[in-house]
């Protein structure tokens, strides 16, 4: 179960994990939370193909701030296009990125400038929350890489201040870097699933995480969890299906409660763990009080539990 | 599971594929398609040992495979081939060479190759900056995967190759336009990139990252605080890229065309991998590759999705949990129905595959042939 009342007081939140796990899924789910709760929020990814929008179903977002939801807006960002709005918009050098920087194998290079795309991915995150005009999001949430390229984003900044550069480049990634450090309005959920191989890669992935990124693990969260076993269902494939999943279920998920026990990114307070409840399929577009129930739904069931 | 629609033809013509043992027989050039999380590279891996059981000598190239299942599979990171020890009590008659591509052991490789000194390659691997770069250029390892396609296509030594193409490739650019690639192939950007790394062994630590530092501060520059002093050396540097863009790719589009190269989608029964494929299938299509093979992977186990569904309200009534594995029954039989039909209204009509989640390795070989077992029977 999720209380995601403390995850959500921060204005930025960078959500990480193994492909396929459901990055996507709790990105839209605290979107929902946070706008049920009053809250404008802006969910952006950074995808060839829209994800977050067909959960709330709407399509083709593309590169702009687009309403999907009450108090929620969604933001596919275009590497190439960003760095047209960041020169453009930011810098007002219009006529010199109409000139050089539209040309196209100008575009390619940007995109292979080891950092450069990551930078300003970065820097337009720190816009949203920080500098843009009010009224500004009072949230926006990264639905972030796979683990490995994320722990690169991550990374970039410090990598960059750590050349013998200046100019306003090295000024705003030390702007970037400083947001990014302060635990009190950053922090990353990374996402896991209670299977053997994704725990281990889990608790491979993590210590090196917490040390190398600037932004603070803020939690873990255990998507998929199978459901409690009930002893009325009836005897069948489904119910044997159900009590193996449980059962390794149960493993996988001491396995990770066991290697975080180390991990204690910020005080000294155990590093928290939620479940989400495997839901069996995820409707698009999602209804909703979708993120409502998920978060709170293993909690209902053990009351439904006790009153039978 | 079958569309109903009429058999599809590749481009010469002739149906290859009534069994994945057919299709792998009749195969030289399995390229494997997929959004990330799907099981791609795994699927790569139980193929091969499906060739390598026919007898075949399989080069296996993975890319950016979790480090766990290279581990697992007792192989290192390596753009170079490595033959997998494959147990006996498998009574395996061919053989795996594999190569687990990882952008990172690939571009140290280079640097290791190129660097003046065994200690400036050192300082150069140990730098942060040159680390965030060889782990964050996308592209290259794709370029470089095809590469080495064409190489091993090439070589007596193999008669089948099984591609695993990079998670999340949902722009099938490099299957499309490799004349593009052509460049990327003769390394020229590769090594444009790490030249500034290699400048930096060459005129001392002092200078590190001159060329990165002119690059980055040409950006700067272009703020309008500074003069564009740097940017000529930037377009300079840009000619060397260009001009490989204009070498030809024509060799790796026959390849690809060829009758016993064969396309193999996998997918998983949710609404995301669902749209995905169906990009990739439509835009497969477009560039005017065949598809041979859709695996559905992580499905319900058929026997408890028969179940699922056979459950009445009062069943689900007393278990919120059979109800859960009802909805997700339902779900994927409407999704499966989903791609199929875009199968249909595409004229293709390729080989339903599906395994379900309990097949799902839990990393070891033994549990790959496991699943190789299962393939085999459809």
């Amino acid at each position: 179960m999720l209380d995601p009342t403390e995850l959500l007081s921060r204005k930025l939140l960078l959500v990480t994990g193994k492909g396929g796990i459901g990055k996507t899924l709790l990105t839209a789910c605290l979107g929902q939370c946070a706008a049920a709760a009053g809250k404008r929020v802006l969910l952006v990814e950074y995808v060839a193909c829209d994800q977050l929008a067909p959960l709330f179903g709407a399509t083709l977002i593309g590169h702009s701030e687009r309403r999907v939801a009450p108090n929620i807006d969604c933001l596919n960002l275009d590497p190439t296009e960003n760095f047209r709005e960041y020169m453009t918009k930011y810098l007002g050098q219009r006529v010199l990125y109409d000139t050089i920087f539209s040309h196209k194998v100008v575009q390619s290079f940007i995109k292979t400038v080891p950092g450069l795309a990551e930078l300003m991915l970065l820097g337009r995150l720190y816009y949203h929350c920080e500098l843009a005009p009010e009224p500004r999001y009072d949230l926006v949430i990264l639905d972030g890489f796979a683990s490995g390229h994320f722990l690169s984003l991550m990374t970039t900044p410090a990598a960059v201040l750590h050349t013998a550069l200046g100019g306003p480049l090295i000024r705003e990634t030390e702007r970037v870097s400083a947001f990014l450090a302060d635990k009190d309005k950053c922090g990353i959920v990374y996402v896991t699933i209670p299977e053997a191989l994704v725990i281990s890669e889990t608790i491979d992935f993590l210590p090196r995480l917490a040390a190398q990124s600037p932004t603070a693990i803020a939690g873990v969260v255990l998507n998929r969890t199978p459901p409690p076993l009930s002893t009325l269902s009836l005897p069948g494939p489904a119910a044997d299906y159900l009590a193996r999943i449980a059962e390794s279920a149960a493993a996988a998920t001491a396995m990770l409660t066991e290697g975080l026990a180390g991990l204690t990114p910020h005080d000294s307070s155990p590093m928290p763990i939620w479940t989400l409840p495997e839901v069996g399929f995820i409707p698009e577009p999602l209804p909703a009080d979708f993120a409502a129930k998920i978060f709170t739904a293993q909690g209902q069931d053990k009351a439904e539990r006790a009153k039978q | 599971m079958n569309t109903g629609a009429p058999n599809f033809a590749d481009s010469n013509g002739q149906k290859k594929t009534d069994s994945t043992e057919a299709l792998i027989k009749n195969t030289r050039i399995l390229v494997l398609l997929g959004a990330g999380g799907v099981g791609k590279t795994t699927t790569s891996i139980v193929t091969a040992l499906m060739g390598a059981n026919q007898g075949r000598r399989v080069a296996l190239l993975s890319i950016d495979p979790a480090k766990r299942l290279a581990a697992a599979l007792g192989i290192p990171l390596s753009n170079q081939l490595q033959p997998i020890a494959i147990p006996e009590s498998m009574h395996i008659s061919g053989s795996i060479d594999a190569a687990m591509l990882d952008q990172k052991a690939v571009f140290d490789a280079m640097v290791r190759r190129h660097a003046p000194s065994m200690s400036t390659a050192e300082s150069i691997l140990a730098h942060p900056v040159y680390q965030a770069a060889s782990t964050n250029l996308a592209g290259p390892l794709e370029y470089m995967a095809l590469a080495k396609l064409q190489e091993l296509a090439e070589d007596p030594r193999y008669d089948l190759v099984v591609l695993d193409t990079p998670p999340d490739t949902q722009a099938l650019d490099f299957l499309a336009r490799p004349n593009v690639l052509a460049g990327f192939m003769e390394n020229k950007v590769m090594t444009w990139l790490i030249r500034p790394f290699l400048l930096a062994g060459r005129f001392g630590l002092t200078k590190l990252f001159s060329l990165s530092e002119k690059l980055m501060g040409g950006i700067a520059k272009v703020t309008g605080v500074n003069a564009l002093q740097s940017f000529g050396e930037f377009l300079l540097l840009m000619q060397e890229v260009i001009s490989g863009f204009h070498s030809s790719g024509e060799h790796i589009v026959k390849l690809l065309h060829s009758p016993d190269t064969s396309f193999l989608l996998v997918t998983a029964p949710t609404e995301a991998a669902t749209r995905s494929a169906t990009g990739i299938l439509t835009e497969l299509k477009n560039i005017g590759y065949s598809l041979n093979a859709i695996l559905f992977n992580k499905c319900l186990p058929p026997a408890v999705r028969t179940n699922a569904l056979a459950s009445d309200d009062q069943n689900m009534a007393i278990d919120p949990a059979i109800a859960m594995l009802k909805r997700r029954a339902e779900g994927e039989e409407r999704v499966t129905a989903k791609l199929l039909q875009a199968c249909s209204s595409s004229g293709l009509n390729p080989l339903i595959l599906q395994l379900a989640d309990e097949d799902q390795p839990i990393g070891s070989l033994t549990a790959m042939w496991h699943l190789a077992e299962r393939l085999g029977q459809q």
